[in-house]
């Protein structure tokens, strides 16, 4: 299933306002090099939705739009290349 | 636009998992004050413009929308927020966010602004004891 280049994502929680809202539907492109700017798909414990704020070396930093709201690198660090999943590129709601 | 919602997507969690701290029952209430006024502009458009669909239409939309973040934002008080030694001290707790949370659905089945009002009181019960616990 992750095979496949893209994929579907439904956002919950505010951390990404207001770029996304709770219940938006998010195209996310699997094959991707990651740059700073990119809305990504993370797995930390979790998928998480954030943006990357700075990519040195293998460490990525994410933030989300909305930090009073949301638990990111700040809070857990920087994660790695295989940690991301895809990257967004459009909103179908 | 909808119809995107029902299509099977993961879901992506832009959650703050951790204590940011930052908690207010002014969310909640910020969110049923639209759903109040919505439903005022809602009757006195029906009898300005019975024929307004477009508006009461868009009318009703919205306001499920704002009373949908109702309940969203009175679950993170009660779940994340309130703590067991905040329940000792106000034993009604639970009982006011049922009440509450079962407003908020009220107010999303009805256009009647007494059922705004209503959420909009249970809310304020609730910004008094969140504001007792924030002196304590």
């Amino acid at each position: 299933m992750k095979l496949w280049p893209v994929g579907l994502y439904r956002v919950a929680g505010e951390s990404m306002r207001p770029t996304y809202a709770p219940g938006d539907v998010l195209v996310g492109l699997r094959w991707f090099r990651a740059r700073t700017g990119q809305v990504v798909v993370a797995h930390h414990e979790r998928p998480l939705i954030k943006r990357i704020k700075s990519v040195s070396g293998r460490n990525i930093w994410l933030v989300g739009d909305n930090p009073a709201a949301s638990t990111d690198s700040r809070q857990f660090g920087p994660v790695v290349r295989h940690q991301l999943e895809a990257k967004i590129i459009g909103k179908l709601s | 636009m909808k119809l995107a919602r029902l299509l099977p997507a993961t879901t992506v969690y832009a959650h703050c998992d951790l204590p940011c701290g930052v908690y207010d029952p002014a969310q909640a209430r910020i969110e049923a004050q639209s759903v109040l006024k919505i439903m005022e502009k809602y009757q006195e458009n029906l009898k300005a413009h019975p024929d307004d669909i477009v508006f009461q239409t868009r009318s009703i939309v919205i306001k499920e929308e704002r009373g949908e973040l109702v309940k969203h934002h009175l679950w993170v008080l009660w779940t994340d927020y309130f703590k067991p030694e905040h329940l000792e001290k106000h034993p009604n707790l639970h009982d006011l966010f049922w009440r509450a949370t079962k407003a908020a659905g009220q107010a999303k089945h009805s256009m009647d602004p007494a059922d705004g009002q209503k959420l909009l009181d249970l809310i304020d019960e609730i910004a008094e004891i969140f504001a007792a616990t924030k002196k304590a």
